[in-house]
């Protein structure tokens, strides 16, 4: 077990590292003077200034920006690890403190549709596993695939054309009570719901052939109970790990609605600084996310441990 | 025997067959794109624009006043040129990466599959966005982004079906007769793992277009006056009030295409290899 957990974590440091590393190396093809960016962004705020020879020097000095690409990333990257992710192109704030700001509205979009579409898959899934090749199951398979096939910013949109604009009952977009969180969790968590609904749909049709069950059957036991007491408990292990899967989805997803809802998220920020070409700001979202991400999954796979006694972990 | 088998159960799914005609109607329209649409998809009639649906423009008119329908119709040329592109691209480059891996094995496999799962895992439009970032908005790096990580599920596939194969008999009987491994591998093992990768790639095909169109959508795909379904949404969101038939149709266009072709992906994977599970699509 202890060696499982060294090594998950092994991996999960290196997504991190290699993402970053990526990332850096994919910013830097990024077109124009970086030093002249900064002095006007950060220093003047005066994007038409044109700085002297020597304010480009000491700014190529400050930022390191004269050395070689691996000498710029490690100076990054023992920032990073004292916590300081740099400075914002645009803002001239800190990148880190920028992140930490948007956080909890991302937290709170990402858990209410994850708990959203979660409440709506799991019975919908469960019964028509239940009830496979019902008239039940069909329509839940179609809907499924309908959801998965709609693009979320169009659904996005659909949603405030009737309900924001034509009934006026909830807000167009922004951030603040529940009414606003509505539109955008709904939009959010309708794809996730739709490959959550399939996986448990097929993970109790899997439960549901395995000899015991038969021998339930064969015993006279009630189909209902059956289906609670035995067929549930071991359907939901896989259904665990899609959950811990979606997280990748919904970080996506989160970039897209929190920007059709204005959402000040941190998906919203990372779109706002490829669109402003703020390379610390982008390499910081993305260095964030692939943190959030690394962790999540590595908590997912440890879980099994309580979950499933029987999986062996020297074997994984 | 077995293809015309599978021909005849993929015919029986009614739903695969709907997608099948759907897709081959959008292509017969983009094809003829020139000849069929009304107007011409990039001329400004500011005195036409912001026009309700009627008789002269069945989908109405944009803020410039173009004709929403011919823009449609030029659209679903860009998304299918765009898709087939990536998907190729993809197909190819996963394809050979997951062959190399399953059929050689070895510290090659064991570190090319880590870079997969990793990749695999991570959030694909995230990293598509990076690219975007990288390297600008437009079309040619739309393509290069989406493949950036596109061929990762084709590797994935394609390795579990090489070393299922490696292990059979006929293999073991082509090296007894003195059959190189290029050989093998051209005329036993590729011929093997292409159905899964059919299926994956007409399922990847719907995801490659909701990814251009996503793209679209944020201001970094395609850019105006280009008719993309994506970007056209984005114009068209401003005047959601107004005129919703901008946002609605685009959208509407996105969906039946993608569904046509899950639905087509979904009936193939019964007819050709219905142990096939949930795939992971990037």
């Amino acid at each position: 077990m202890l060696e499982y957990v060294a090594k998950r974590t092994a991996i999960a440091v290196f997504v991190v590292f290699a993402t970053s590393a990526l990332t850096f190396l994919l910013l830097s093809l990024i077109p124009g003077d970086t030093a002249v960016m900064i002095i006007q962004r950060v220093f003047v705020g005066d994007v038409t200034y044109n700085p002297s020879r020597m304010e480009i020097k000491a700014a190529e000095e400050m930022f390191q920006l004269g050395n070689p690409l691996w000498m710029q990333y490690l100076h990054w990257l023992s920032n990073a690890l004292h916590g300081d992710l740099g400075v914002s192109y645009i803002s001239g704030r800190g990148v880190l403190g920028e992140i930490l700001v948007r956080l909890p509205a991302t937290v709170e979009l990402a858990i209410t549709a994850t708990i959203l579409s979660l409440l709506v898959a799991i019975p919908l899934g469960v019964i028509s596993a239940a009830k496979q090749n019902s008239k039940f199951d069909y329509s839940s398979m179609a809907l499924a695939t309908f959801f998965i096939s709609m693009p979320n910013f169009w659904l996005g949109l659909i949603l405030i054309l009737i309900f924001s604009l034509h009934l006026d009952l909830l807000p167009v977009s922004g951030y603040g009570g529940i009414e606003h969180l509505v539109l955008p969790a709904i939009t959010l968590c309708a794809g996730m719901m739709s490959v959550t609904l399939r996986l448990t749909r097929s993970s109790v049709l899997e439960v549901l052939r395995l000899d015991y069950i038969t021998t339930a059957k064969a015993k006279g036991m009630d189909e209902k109970r059956i289906l609670y007491r035995h067929v549930l408990k071991n359907a939901m292990i896989p259904v665990i790990t899609i959950v811990g899967l979606q997280l990748g989805y919904l970080l996506g997803g989160t970039v897209i609605v929190e920007t059709i809802f204005a959402w000040p998220g941190i998906g919203k920020l990372l779109i706002d600084s490829i669109n402003a070409r703020d390379i610390p700001m982008i390499q910081g979202c993305v260095v964030f996310i692939a943190i959030v991400f690394s962790l999540v999954n590595m908590l997912v796979d440890l879980s099994y441990y309580f979950l499933d006694p029987r999986i062996k972990y020297d074997e994984v | 025997m077995s293809l015309l088998r599978d021909v005849r159960e993929f015919g029986k799914n009614r739903a695969a067959m709907m997608g099948l005609i759907v897709i081959c109607t959008l292509i017969m329209i983009a094809l003829s794109a020139d000849v069929i649409s009304p107007y011409d998809p990039t001329k400004i009639i500011l005195e036409d624009k912001l026009q309700a649906p009627s008789i002269e423009h069945i989908m109405g008119t944009d803020h410039l006043g173009r004709d929403v329908l011919s823009r449609i119709i030029h659209g679903s040329r860009l998304t299918f040129q765009l898709s087939i592109i990536v998907v190729t691209i993809t197909a190819i480059v996963g394809i050979t990466v997951g062959i190399i891996s399953g059929y050689y094995g070895g510290i090659v496999d064991e570190i090319l599959m880590r870079f997969v799962d990793i990749l695999l895992a991570f959030p694909s439009i995230i990293l598509a966005l990076v690219v975007i970032g990288a390297l600008g908005p437009g079309i040619n790096n739309t393509i290069l982004a989406i493949s950036f990580v596109g061929w990762l599920s084709y590797a994935r596939v394609t390795r579990g079906s090489t070393l299922s194969i490696k292990e059979k008999e006929f293999i073991e009987s082509a090296r007894s007769i003195g059959s190189g491994d290029l050989y093998i591998i051209y005329k036993h093992v590729y011929p093997n793992v292409l159905y899964p990768n059919i299926v994956l790639a007409t399922l990847h095909m719907g995801s490659v277009i909701l990814t251009v169109a996503a793209l679209g959508f944020l201001g970094l795909g395609a850019q105006p006056p280009t008719p993309e379904w994506g970007t056209m949404l984005n114009e068209g969101k401003e005047f959601l009030r107004m005129c919703p038939w901008l946002s609605i149709f685009p959208g509407l266009m996105i969906m039946i295409t993608v569904l046509a072709f899950n639905f087509i992906g979904d009936g193939l994977r019964d007819a050709l290899d219905p142990r096939m599970k949930e795939v992971v699509i990037k």
